[in-house]
C-alpha cells in the first residue's frame, strides 16, 4: 500500500493531474458559484471551461504511448483511457455550451448544475482507467450520483425529477446486482485488482463456473449504464424527461463511459471464458439492436425517439464488443484471438464511440437550441417547416439524422464500416446481416424528422427560435460529423494503435 | 422379542385421497362463492368427508389384514425439503394409531356435517361455514396422517386456524371476535413451546441420520430413539407446552371454554371431538420419546389429572348448556393426558374415541336443545324439554349416562381403563387415582344437574320461547342417534380382560407403543432379559391385580351412580338431602367455582393488564408518541411530502414493471451462466 504514500504520489502526479483538475475543479465552481451570487451563470459555465481545457492540457503533456499504474493498482493509465478521458472531456464541453445557453433562455437548472458535471466527468475517468474491482465501483458511483441529479435537477419541473427518480431508482437496483458480481469475484480471486483476477482465471479451471456467474452480474451493472436490453427500461423515460442539453451528455458520455469499462471488462475476462460469455453477448447485441430501432418507429417525440436509437447504438456497439472476443480465430481448445480480428473491432469502437457522440451530441445540440423557457422542443410535427423558419439548425440535424441512420458521406456510415467489415472479418457473416437490416431499418424514423423539417410546411405553433450559440457549437459538430465521414483514416489508425497496445 | 418397527413399508396411494377429498370439498365450496344452492353445497361438503371416511374404512381393512407386526401403510407424495443431510418428505402413513383416529375424524366428522345441514339452514354464511368445515377435516386428516413431525404440524396449525375462523364465525358480536382472538393468542403460547421442541429435537437427531432417511419422520426418530434420551425430557416437555395448548391443558385451558362462542357443530366437532384431542394423539404418536424421560410423563400425569379435577368443579356451576359441556371436555382431555402420562397410550386413545362418540352426542344435543329454545343457552331458563324433545333428551340421557361411566356404556370401559391406569402404571398410584376417581364422582353429578335442569320439571322460558319449542329435524335428530348407539355399544371393542374380554382395542394398538417401551427399557440399561422379566412380572401381576380390579371398578361405577342420584336429588326435588348439600357448598365454594377460580381475573390482572399498560405507557406513549410520531412520523412526513410528489409521479406501475423486467434478464443471465460456467 506504499504507492499511497507522499513521496511516491510525486512520481505519478503528472499522470493524476487531469484527474485532480477536475476534481479540484468541480470544488472551485462550487465555491464560485456559493462566494459570487448572480443571476446569470456565465461565470460558471467559463470556470467550467477553463477547467475542462487545463485537464486536457494536463492529460497532453503527461504524454502517451506508455502505462502508467497509479495509486498501487487502483488506477492504470493507458491510450485507452486517455481516448476515453478526451472523449468525456469533450462531450462536457459542448454540453457546457449547449447548458449554458439554455440557462440564457430560461431553463432553470439548479447552479450545482456545472460542478456536477465536472464531477461526472471525473468519475468517467476513473472508470475509463480503473484497474481493480473497487476503483470501478468508485468511477462508476461517482459519475452515476452526478447523472442522476443532472438529470434531476431542474427546479419546478415534474419531468425531470421523475426522470432524475426513476433513474436513480433503476440504478441503485443495477449496483447491487453489480456489487454482488464484485463480491462473487473477489471470492473467487481473492483479490480485487484486475491483475489478481486474471491470474486466478489463468491458474486454472477450478471454480470458473462462479467467475463466469460473477461476470455476468457485473455486466448486468455495466449493460444498464450502457442501455443494453432487457437493462434498458429507463432510458426512454430518463432521457424524455430529463433536458437536452443533459440527455446529449447522457447519450455520448455515460454511454461512453460504460463501453470503455465495459471493454475492459471482457478484454480482462474473455481469454477464459469467452465460450461462456460469446453466446450470450451475441444474443443480447442482437436483441438490443432490434428492440431499439423497432420501437424508435412508432416514437412521437424526438427525443423518445432518439433514446431508443440509443439503444439501437448500444445494439451496435455491443456488436463490436462480441467479435472483440469471438472464438473464430482461435484454436478449439486455447482462446488465442487473432490480433488483427481484435484490433479491428476494438479501433471500431472506439470510432464508433467517437462519431456516435459527435452525431448524438449535434441531434441534442439542435433540440436544445430549440427548447424556450424550460419547454423541451420535442414534438416531432413542430418540427414542420424548420428548414424554412431556421435554416442552419435545420441542417444540422438533418447531417446528424443522415449520420446516426449511417448513411455516407457522415461520419456514422464509416463508423459502421468498420465495425461491419470488422464483424464480417472474424467470420460472423450472420451477425453482420442482421446489423445492416437493423441499421436499413433505423432509416426510416430517422429520416421521418428530414422529411418533416424540408418537406412540411411551417405550422402555427412550431419551433421558430433557436438559440445562435448552441446552433454554432452544433454546426462545428456537423462540420466533424462531415470531416470525419470523409477522412476518417487519421483517427481510425489511432484508434487502432491504441487497441495494438492491449495485449489480447 | 419382536422388532420395534418393521421395515417392509407398504405403499398406498389412497391416503392422499383420504386427506385430499375435504379440501377438494373446501376449494369447490369455498370457490364457487354464492353460486351454489344450499343443496349442492351441503352435498358436496358431506359427501367428501363421507368419502373421506370411506376411504379411511378401506384403507383400515387393508391395515387389519396385514400382519400384526407389519401394519404400516406409506404414501410418500413428495421431497418437501432436501438440503443436504436434511431431509423431510411430504407423505402419509397409516398404522393402528392413526386408523383410529382417521375413522373417528372422519366418522364423527361426517356425522357432524350432516347435522349442521339443518342446524345451519338457516344462516347466510351456509356456504362459508362448510368451506371451513371441510377444510378443518383436512387440517385434521394431515395432522392425523402426516408421515413426519413437520407435516403433523402443518396440520396442527391448519386445524388451529379452522378453529379460530369457526369460533368467530359470527364475527359482528364483538364478543366471539374476542373468543376468537383467545383461542389464537393461547394457542400461540402453546405452538412456541411445539416449535422449539421441533427444532431442539430435530437439531439433536440430525447428526445420527443415515443416508435417505427422513428427519422428522416418525418411523426414523423411533428407530434413532435412542440418541434422543439425552434431550429427552426437554423436548418432551416443549412438545407438551404444545399439547397444552391445544388440548386445554392446565395453564392453557382457558381458551376453550370461550371458544363456545362458535355455532354449535364446531363446538361438538372441533373443541370437543376432533381438534383438542390433537394434543393427546401427539403424545401417543411420540410415545417413544416421552417413556423415555419418566421426570416428563410424570408432569404429563399430574397436569392431566390436575386439569380434570379443576374444569370438572367448574363444570359443577355453570349455568351456560355450552359452558358446563365446554369445562366437561377440558376435563375429559385431563383424563387422556392423565393416561399418556403413565404410559396407558391405548387407554388414552380409547377414551378419545369413546369421548369423540358422547361428547359429540352431548353438544349435538345441546344444540338440538339451544335450536328449539330459540336460541336459549342459560338451563336456568330451561326445563321440561324431555316431552317436547323426546329423540333429543333419550339420546343425551345416553350420552350422559356414557360420560358417567355407567356399565356397560361406552365411557364405563375407557374411563374405568384410565382409573385402573392411573393406579397400576408407571408412576400411577393411590393418589392420581383417588384425583381420576373423585373427578368421575363429579362427572356424574355435573351431567345429571345439566339432564335435570334442561329437561326436567316445568319449562322456566317465557312464552313466545315456549310456544316455538320444536323436536329438530331429521338431519338433525338422525346423527344423534347414530352418535347415541355408538355411545352405547362403542366401548364394547375394549371389553376388559377382568369382565371375561380380551380388550381388543389395547391389542389392536400393541405394536405402535410397545416399540416405544421396548426404546426405553433398551435406553435406561435393562437388557432383552431384564425387559422380559419385567414383562413377565406385569403380566403376572396383572393376572394377580384382576381381583382389585374388578373391585375398583365396582367402587367407580357405585361412585358414579351415587354422582348421578345426588344431581338428580339436588337439582329435582326438594329433600333434606338436597338442602344440606346446598347449604354446604352454597356459599364461598360456589361462587369460587361460578367464577371459575377466577383464572381468567388472575391472567387478566398477571398479565393481560400489565402488558396494555406496558403497551400504553412505554411503548405507546413514549416510544410511539415520542419517538415515531415526533421524530420518525413528522419527520419523515417532511421527507414524504416532498418524495411523495415525485414518487406519485413515477407511475408506479412502470417502475416496478422496469425492476421486474431487470429481475427477469438477471435471473435469464444467472441461469444461463451456471449451465454453461
Amino acid at each position: 500500500m506504499n504507492g499511497f504514500l507522499a513521496p511516491a504520489i510525486g512520481d505519478q502526479l503528472d499522470a493524476l493531474l487531469p484527474f485532480l483538475i477536475v476534481a479540484g475543479g468541480g470544488l472551485l465552481v462550487m465555491l464560485v458559484d456559493a462566494l459570487f451570487r448572480t443571476k446569470r451563470k456565465d461565470h460558471l459555465s467559463l470556470l467550467t471551461l477553463i477547467v475542462l481545457l487545463l485537464s486536457v492540457l494536463a492529460q497532453l503533456r503527461s504524454g502517451f504511448g506508455d502505462e502508467r499504474v497509479l495509486l498501487s493498482g487502483m488506477l492504470t493509465v493507458t491510450d485507452f483511457s486517455r481516448f476515453f478521458d478526451f472523449l468525456f472531456v469533450g462531450c462536457a464541453v459542448l454540453t457546457t455550451v449547449f447548458a449554458g445557453s439554455a440557462f440564457d433562455r430560461g431553463g432553470r437548472q439548479r447552479p450545482e448544475f456545472f460542478p456536477l458535471l465536472l464531477f461526472a466527468v471525473l468519475g468517467m475517468m476513473v472508470l475509463a482507467s480503473a484497474s481493480d474491482l473497487l476503483s470501478v465501483f468508485l468511477g462508476l458511483e461517482t459519475m452515476s450520483l452526478a447523472v442522476y441529479v443532472l438529470a434531476g435537477g431542474v427546479r419546478g419541473d415534474v419531468r425531470s425529477s421523475e426522470a432524475g427518480f426513476k433513474y436513480l431508482l433503476m440504478g441503485s437496483f443495477a449496483s447491487a446486482f453489480l456489487l454482488m458480481g464484485m463480491a462473487l469475484l473477489y471470492g473467487f480471486a481473492g483479490g480485487t485488482a484486475f491483475s489478481d483476477i486474471g491470474r486466478a482465471l489463468a491458474a486454472g479451471p477450478g471454480e470458473r463456473g462462479l467467475a463466469a456467474l460473477a461476470g455476468g452480474l457485473i455486466l448486468v451493472g455495466f449493460g444498464f449504464k450502457v442501455a443494453m436490453v432487457p437493462f434498458h427500461m429507463w432510458t426512454p423515460d430518463v432521457y424524455d424527461g430529463a433536458p437536452a442539453y443533459v440527455t446529449g451528455f447522457m447519450a455520448t458520455a455515460v454511454k461512453a463511459a460504460g463501453f470503455a469499462i465495459l471493454t475492459r471488462f471482457v478484454l480482462l475476462m474473455q481469454p477464459h471464458l469467452a465460450f461462456t460469455w460469446y453466446p450470450l453477448l451475441v444474443g443480447l447485441a442482437v436483441v438490443t439492436m432490434s428492440v431499439g430501432n423497432l420501437v424508435a418507429l412508432a416514437q412521437n417525440g424526438i427525443k423518445r425517439m432518439l433514446a431508443w436509437s440509443s439503444i439501437a447504438h448500444a445494439g451496435y456497439l455491443l456488436l463490436g464488443v462480441v467479435t472483440l472476443i469471438s472464438p473464430a480465430h482461435g484454436n478449439s481448445g486455447q482462446m488465442m484471438l487473432g490480433r488483427e480480428v481484435g484490433e479491428a473491432a476494438g479501433s471500431a469502437l472506439l470510432f464508433y464511440l467517437l462519431g456516435y457522440s459527435l452525431m448524438n451530441l449535434a441531434a441534442f445540440g439542435v433540440i436544445g437550441a430549440l427548447s424556450k423557457g424550460g419547454r423541451e422542443a420535442d414534438e416531432i410535427e413542430r418540427y414542420a417547416g424548420l428548414s424554412r423558419r431556421k435554416p442552419l439548425a435545420a441542417a444540422v440535424l438533418a447531417i446528424a439524422m443522415l449520420s446516426l441512420a449511417g448513411i455516407p458521406p457522415m461520419v456514422g456510415f464509416m463508423s459502421k464500416f468498420y465495425l461491419f467489415s470488422a464483424v464480417v472479418r472474424a467470420g460472423l457473416v450472420p451477425l453482420a446481416i442482421i446489423g445492416v437490416i437493423n441499421s436499413l431499418l433505423s432509416v426510416y424514423y430517422y429520416l421521418r424528422i428530414l422529411v418533416v423539417m424540408y418537406m412540411k410546411k411551417p405550422e402555427e405553433g412550431g419551433y421558430d427560435d433557436a438559440d445562435t450559440v448552441a446552433v454554432s457549437a452544433a454546426a462545428v459538430l456537423a462540420g466533424l460529423i462531415l470531416l470525419l465521414g470523409v477522412m476518417p483514416e487519421g483517427v481510425h489508425r489511432a484508434a487502432q494503435e491504441i487497441f495494438r497496445q492491449i495485449t489480447f | 422379542m419382536h422388532s420395534p418397527v418393521s421395515e417392509s413399508v407398504i405403499q398406498e396411494s389412497l391416503l392422499r385421497w383420504i386427506v385430499l377429498l375435504p379440501l377438494l370439498g373446501a376449494a369447490i365450496n369455498g370457490l364457487l362463492n354464492r353460486r351454489l344452492p344450499k343443496a349442492a353445497v351441503g352435498a358436496i361438503a358431506c359427501g367428501a368427508v363421507g368419502l373421506s371416511f370411506v376411504l379411511s374404512l378401506t384403507a383400515f381393512l387393508r391395515l387389519a389384514a396385514l400382519p400384526a407386526e407389519s401394519r404400516l401403510l406409506v404414501d410418500t407424495v413428495a421431497r418437501w425439503i432436501g438440503f443436504g443431510p436434511l431431509r423431510v418428505d411430504m407423505g402419509f402413513a397409516m398404522d393402528p394409531l392413526n386408523a383410529v383416529m382417521a375413522l373417528i375424524v372422519t366418522g364423527v366428522g361426517f356425522l357432524i356435517h350432516v347435522y349442521s345441514l339443518g342446524y345451519m339452514s338457516h344462516d347466510k354464511g351456509f356456504q362459508r361455514f362448510f368451506t371451513y368445515l371441510n377444510l378443518f377435516i383436512f387440517a385434521m386428516m394431515t395432522l392425523i396422517l402426516g408421515e413426519n413431525l413437520l407435516m403433523l404440524f402443518v396440520g396442527w396449525e391448519g386445524v388451529g386456524l379452522c378453529s379460530y375462523l369457526l369460533i368467530s364465525f359470527w364475527f359482528n358480536e364483538e364478543a366471539n371476535a374476542i373468543a376468537g382472538k383467545k383461542a389464537f393468542v393461547v394457542n400461540r403460547i402453546g405452538d412456541f413451546g411445539f416449535l422449539l421442541g421441533v427444532f431442539l429435537l430435530g437439531a439433536t437427531l440430525l447428526p445420527h441420520l443415515g443416508a435417505g432417511e427422513g428427519l422428522f419422520s416418525f418411523r426414523v426418530m423411533q428407530r434413532h430413539a435412542d440418541v434422543l434420551a439425552p434431550a429427552a425430557t426437554a423436548i418432551a416437555l416443549l412438545l407438551f407446552v404444545g399439547a397444552t395448548g391445544k388440548s386445554a391443558q392446565i395453564p392453557l385451558y382457558i381458551w376453550l371454554p370461550d371458544a363456545m362462542a362458535g355455532p354449535t357443530p364446531v363446538s361438538a366437532l372441533i373443541h370437543a371431538a376432533t381438534m383438542v384431542t390433537a394434543g393427546v394423539y401427539m403424545i401417543c404418536r411420540m410415545n417413544f420419546l416421552f417413556v423415555l424421560s419418566p421426570a416428563a410423563m410424570h408432569v404429563v400425569a399430574i397436569v392431566g389429572a390436575a386439569t380434570a379435577l379443576l374444569a370438572a368443579t367448574i363444570a359443577m356451576t355453570q349455568n351456560d348448556i355450552k359452558k358446563v359441556l365446554a369445562y366437561s371436555t377440558v376435563s375429559q382431555l385431563g383424563y387422556m393426558m392423565l393416561a399418556c402420562g403413565v404410559g396407558a397410550f391405548a387407554a388414552g386413545i380409547f377414551h378419545v374415541m369413546t369421548h369423540a362418540f358422547f361428547k359429540a352426542l352431548l353438544f349435538l344435543g345441546s344444540g338440538s336443545v339451544i335450536h328449539a329454545m330459540s336460541g336459549e343457552q342459560d338451563m336456568r331458563v330451561m326445563g321440561g324439554l324431555w316431552k317436547k324433545l323426546p329423540i333429543t333428551f333419550w339420546t343425551f340421557l345416553a350420552g350422559t349416562f356414557a360420560i358417567a361411566g355407567v356399565f356397560p356404556l361406552a365411557g364405563f370401559f375407557s374411563k374405568d381403563e384410565i382409573l385402573w391406569k392411573a393406579f397400576s402404571g408407571q408412576g400411577g398410584g393411590v393418589g392420581l387415582y383417588a384425583v381420576a376417581f373423585l373427578v368421575a364422582g363429579l362427572t356424574a353429578f355435573y351431567m345429571m344437574r345439566l339432564v335435570v335442569l334442561t329437561f326436567h320439571g316445568q319449562n322456566r322460558a317465557g312464552a313466545e320461547v315456549r310456544h316455538h319449542i320444536h323436536e329438530s329435524p331429521l338431519t338433525m335428530t338422525l346423527p344423534l342417534v347414530v352418535l347415541a348407539v355408538l355411545s352405547v355399544v362403542g366401548g364394547w371393542i375394549g371389553w376388559p380382560a377382568f369382565l371375561g374380554g380380551s380388550n381388543r382395542f389395547e391389542q389392536w394398538l400393541e405394536p405402535v407403543f410397545a416399540g416405544g417401551h421396548h426404546v426405553a427399557a433398551a435406553v435406561a440399561g435393562h437388557g432383552g432379559e431384564a425387559l422380559a422379566e419385567g414383562a413377565a412380572a406385569a403380566h403376572g401381576a396383572a393376572h394377580e391385580g384382576m381381583g382389585l380390579e374388578r373391585a375398583l371398578a365396582g367402587a367407580s361405577l357405585t361412585w358414579g351412580l351415587l354422582g348421578l342420584s345426588l344431581g338428580y336429588l339436588v337439582y329435582s326435588r326438594r329433600t333434606k338431602v338436597a338442602d344440606t348439600v346446598r347449604g354446604i357448598a352454597g356459599g364461598w365454594p360456589y361462587r369460587v367455582l361460578l367464577n371459575k377460580y377466577y383464572v381468567d381475573e388472575a391472567y387478566d390482572g398477571a398479565f393481560i393488564r400489565p402488558g396494555f399498560r406496558l403497551s400504553k405507557t412505554v411503548l405507546w406513549k413514549t416510544v410511539d408518541a415520542g419517538v415515531i410520531d415526533g421524530l420518525l412520523v413528522n419527520g419523515s412526513a417532511l421527507v414524504v411530502a416532498v418524495f411523495g410528489s415525485l414518487l406519485r409521479l413515477l407511475q408506479n406501475g412502470l417502475v416496478r414493471f422496469y425492476a421486474w423486467s431487470f429481475t427477469v434478464g438477471v435471473a435469464v443471465f444467472v441461469v444461463y451462466l451456471s449451465l454453461k460456467g
